[in-house]
């Protein structure tokens, strides 16, 4: 029988031994490599790891550097644009899969949209490589649409998931009630879903954002002349002399990633689950 | 390289260049690290052009890019066995270099090469050698021979990069065994592959990069270009560099201008 | 009249009308994945069915030549057919490290996974803020601070040499090891997110009524908490074991050039390769082991009524 005289901790119903410490290395290995490099980024010597004082010459150099500017620009401006491009679509295929009786097709629409998810980023990168090689030589239409439409595809799945849960947790009964006051389906959309769904739809917006910022290798592959981003000059960089600046523009990505997470977690608290 | 020679390397490309370019616009498609801001600057101001440069780490990728078409370059600069391929392969424009003003700076030794004769196709941009890359901290012996790649000492085993340029490596590995770089007879060449399984369990890597990998001791002795090497022993001076003596090669990377610069001017 | 098949009149003109308002509202994303997700992957399947082109692309002529060459190995000197040992060699260090990858990732992340959701709920969106924040980083930015960490002038080597516990350093980069360290590092976060997502939704009574029963902690763990995780198990060994299989980047950062995964393989057939057709069918081959995983997984959720889809 127990005994009620001798002192003990509570019994915690959810310890288990040793997690603590597991978590805590697990933590501490997630964060020493970045915390390493942000630091070296403001190293005054030229090598990374051989520290020689405190500078931020590679943040201006990093800065100054034209290559750095146009594939910062490019960069942006490609994740942007797949990020709006495939939140829209995105939230229309999530409004035509979700709350719905299923129907036939509903499987594999589901696959498709997935199957960026699924399939190794090398075979897609590798497959477009190929199509719009084919393409070119056709027509010989260059231009930066040919990233742009490759980053919406893989961004779509990634947008649509948030949006997907937000609309399934959503009650039908307030769009049932629209229409019970003789609303169109156009307005009930416009004035209750859409309202009720925006956090979902900016959450997939910004994850959209940051996976084709940071998208490697379907951009290296598909890209051609003068079209780096910030991860293919990295790439570029890494074969030859590192420096330091890679540190700086990493510590400055980092920096961008980190806010979007941040309104993202923010969003998320302030409207709910 | 002689300084005379490259200014008048310089001022030959830059004149080459400013042939090719119509509407204000020049795409560059060469290896990473090659091209001197400097001489695009001037460029640049003197012919009043915007020039993007992209940029590549082998032979292989660059063919490879602008076979498939659509890559928008208007020049490209292989090395020399290379650009046979680019003209054999009807990729280059005939835009005839030597009939240019300042061809005359070009050294005579370089007026009149194998792989284009004459010069109707392409100017050379740089040259220079591929030997063998040692940290005399880690090995004292003699750095003069391809042996210490192919047939590596104790002291340098599992310590050793190999450039990832297929015609390189088989050439050394040609000469190491008595042949010539560029055979076609099969018993030489299965020699040399044998020569290079063998080898290959004392490689550690086949990467490049070596100027940032090598000071920081991620390998002691490489088979490597000069330039490359060079810039390494700056960072740490026990890097050196050994010309072997069963064999080296000097390589030569040349710019030519793309057919389809000028199928895209022409639009 | 109404029976189950088959509704009448308007009811079933509202199904129908609505069937077709979901086809139109997901057409467009459809069709956009098609042309650059789905579609292109059928044009992979073509090229394994073509002859290389001499320096590179493919030439129109049908050949088995690149699916021979995935499995077989033609000696050019003496004409001998044997396993290609080299492919095979890849492909098992693809498999075994992905697999080795996902256990290690699942080792580490259960703990973790299960200590976030065990917090106040208070702190737990801070600590999943935590989790996620490296995964959020850059690919290359994670792969990149491995290298530095492992590399013979890395963290690690430093500190043990200063520490005296080791006279020179370890070669750990360039070997499989630093492979297996820099996808665990990359895929971590992947584990960790389904396992909370899983554990967040434990009901704790379940493992008080063990506990009453006189059950030790090992126990509950293993036959109640377990179990009763299982579809987030699943779901996060997915989600590490797919893309560490097809890894590209990582490899070729860390292992060198000379450990090759199947990521690496198929691009050097599209680089000094100059083998498109073999690029191709080796993709197809990756594909097809994604494939067999992902059936795998379809088939132990259904024995997992109850997840709602």
């Amino acid at each position: 029988m127990i005994s009620l005289t001798r002192k003990r901790p509570p019994f915690s119903l959810k310890t288990q031994p040793g997690f603590g410490l597991i978590t805590g290395v697990c933590f501490v290995m997630l964060y020493a490599p970045i915390i390493t490099l942000v630091v070296y980024s403001f190293n005054a010597g030229k090598y990374i790891s051989m520290w020689e004082g405190f500078s931020l010459q590679w943040y201006v150099a990093a800065w100054g550097n034209e290559a750095v500017q146009d594939a910062a620009i490019r960069s942006l401006f490609l994740a942007v644009q797949a990020s709006v491009y495939s939140t829209i679509l995105a939230t229309m295929a999530a409004l035509g899969t979700t709350r719905t009786r299923p129907f036939r097709g509903l499987t594999a629409i589901y696959a498709m949209i997935n199957q960026p998810l699924m399939v190794p980023e090398i075979v897609t990168a590798v497959a477009l490589l190929i199509l719009f090689a084919m393409i070119k030589s056709w027509t010989g239409i260059q231009g930066i649409f040919y990233l742009v439409i490759a980053h919406t595809a893989f961004c779509i799945p990634f947008a649509y998931l948030p949006i997907r849960a937000r609309l399934e947790g959503m009650d039908l009964i307030l769009e049932t009630a629209a229409a019970d006051l003789y609303a169109t389906p156009w307005k009930t959309f416009w004035r209750i879903t859409l309202p009720l769904l925006w956090p979902g739809i900016i959450a997939g917006a910004m994850l959209g954002f940051v996976i084709s910022l940071d998208d490697v290798v379907i951009t290296e592959f598909v890209k051609s002349s003068g079209q780096e981003t910030l991860p293919t000059y990295m790439l570029g960089q890494l074969r030859r002399v590192v420096t330091p600046e890679i540190n700086a523009i990493s510590t400055m990505l980092l920096g961008l990633s980190i806010l979007v997470v941040c309104l993202l977690f923010f969003i998320e608290r302030k409207f709910g689950k | 390289m002689k300084k005379h020679g490259f200014i008048a390397v310089v001022t030959a490309v830059g004149l080459f260049f400013a042939g090719v370019v119509h509407s204000g616009e020049l795409n560059l498609y060469n290896w990473g690290n090659y091209t001197s801001p400097d001489l695009i600057k001037k460029f640049e101001t003197m012919y009043n052009v915007k020039v993007t440069i992209t940029d590549y780490d082998s032979n292989t990728t660059a063919l490879a890019k602008v076979k498939a078409g659509g890559h928008g370059f208007d020049i490209v600069v292989p090395s020399a066995n290379y650009v046979k391929v680019f003209l054999e392969e009807d990729l280059a424009l005939e835009v005839r270099p030597d009939q240019m003003e300042n061809f005359k700076h070009v050294a005579p030794e370089w007026r009149n090469p194998s792989f284009d004769p004459g010069r109707h196709y392409s100017v050379p941009w740089l040259w220079g050698t591929i030997g063998i890359a040692v940290d005399t901290d880690v090995y004292k012996g003699d750095i003069n021979t391809s042996s210490i790649v192919f047939d590596p000492p104790e002291e340098l085993a599992g310590k050793i990069n190999m450039a990832p340029e297929m015609g390189d490596v088989m050439g050394m590995a040609l000469k190491y065994i008595g042949s010539e770089p560029c055979t076609t007879d099969k018993v030489a060449l299965k020699k040399a592959r044998d020569l290079l399984m063998a080898a290959k369990s004392k490689w550690v890597s086949m990467d490049y990069g070596l100027t940032e990998k090598m000071p920081r001791g991620d390998f002691s002795a490489a088979l490597y270009w000069n330039g490359a090497v060079y810039r390494a022993g700056l960072a740490k001076s026990s890097i050196k560099f050994g010309y072997p003596r069963e064999g080296y090669e000097i390589w030569m990377d040349n710019a030519l201008v793309l057919k389809d610069a000028k199928k895209r001017r022409d639009r | 009249m109404n029976n189950n098949k088959t509704a009448s009149g308007p009811v079933r003109n509202m199904q129908i009308n609505r069937t077709r308002r979901n086809w139109l509202l997901s057409a467009p994303a459809l069709v956009v994945l098609a042309a650059a997700a789905s579609g292109p992957l059928l044009i992979v399947l073509v090229y394994s069915f073509l002859s290389a082109g001499e320096y590179g692309g493919v030439v129109w002529k049908f050949s088995t030549d690149a699916w021979f060459n995935v499995v077989f190995f033609r000696d050019i000197f003496d004409g001998t057919t044997t396993l290609a040992d080299a492919h095979m060699r890849i492909l098992w260090r693809s498999v075994r490290l992905s697999s080795i990858t996902t256990l290690i990732t699942l080792m580490i992340g259960f703990p973790t996974a299960y200590v976030i959701a065990t917090r106040p709920r208070k702190t737990r969106s801070f600590w999943l803020f935590l989790i996620t924040v490296p995964f959020w980083t850059n690919l290359l930015i994670r792969t990149f601070a491995i290298l530095e960490v492992i590399r013979n002038e890395g963290l690690i080597n430093i500190g043990l040499q200063r520490l005296g516990i080791i006279d020179a350093p370890i070669q750990m980069l360039y070997t499989d090891f630093a492979i297996m360290v820099g996808m665990t590092y990359v895929y971590l976060p992947l584990m960790v997110l389904p396992l909370y997502a899983s554990m967040e939704r434990l009901d704790f009574s379940l493992v008080e009524a063990a506990y009453d029963l006189y059950a030790t902690r090992h126990k509950v763990l293993r036959r109640i908490i377990v179990p009763l995780v299982k579809p987030g198990i699943i779901a996060g060994s997915i989600l590490v074991f797919i893309p560490s299989l097809g890894a590209f980047v990582t490899p070729r950062v860390l292992g060198g050039g000379k450990k090759m995964m199947l990521g690496n393989l198929i691009e050097l057939q599209f680089g000094a390769g100059r083998n498109w057709p073999l690029g191709a069918a080796l993709s197809v081959t990756l594909l097809a082991l994604v494939m067999a995983a992902l059936l795998m997984y379809v088939r132990s959720t259904q024995h997992h009524s109850g997840s709602v889809r």
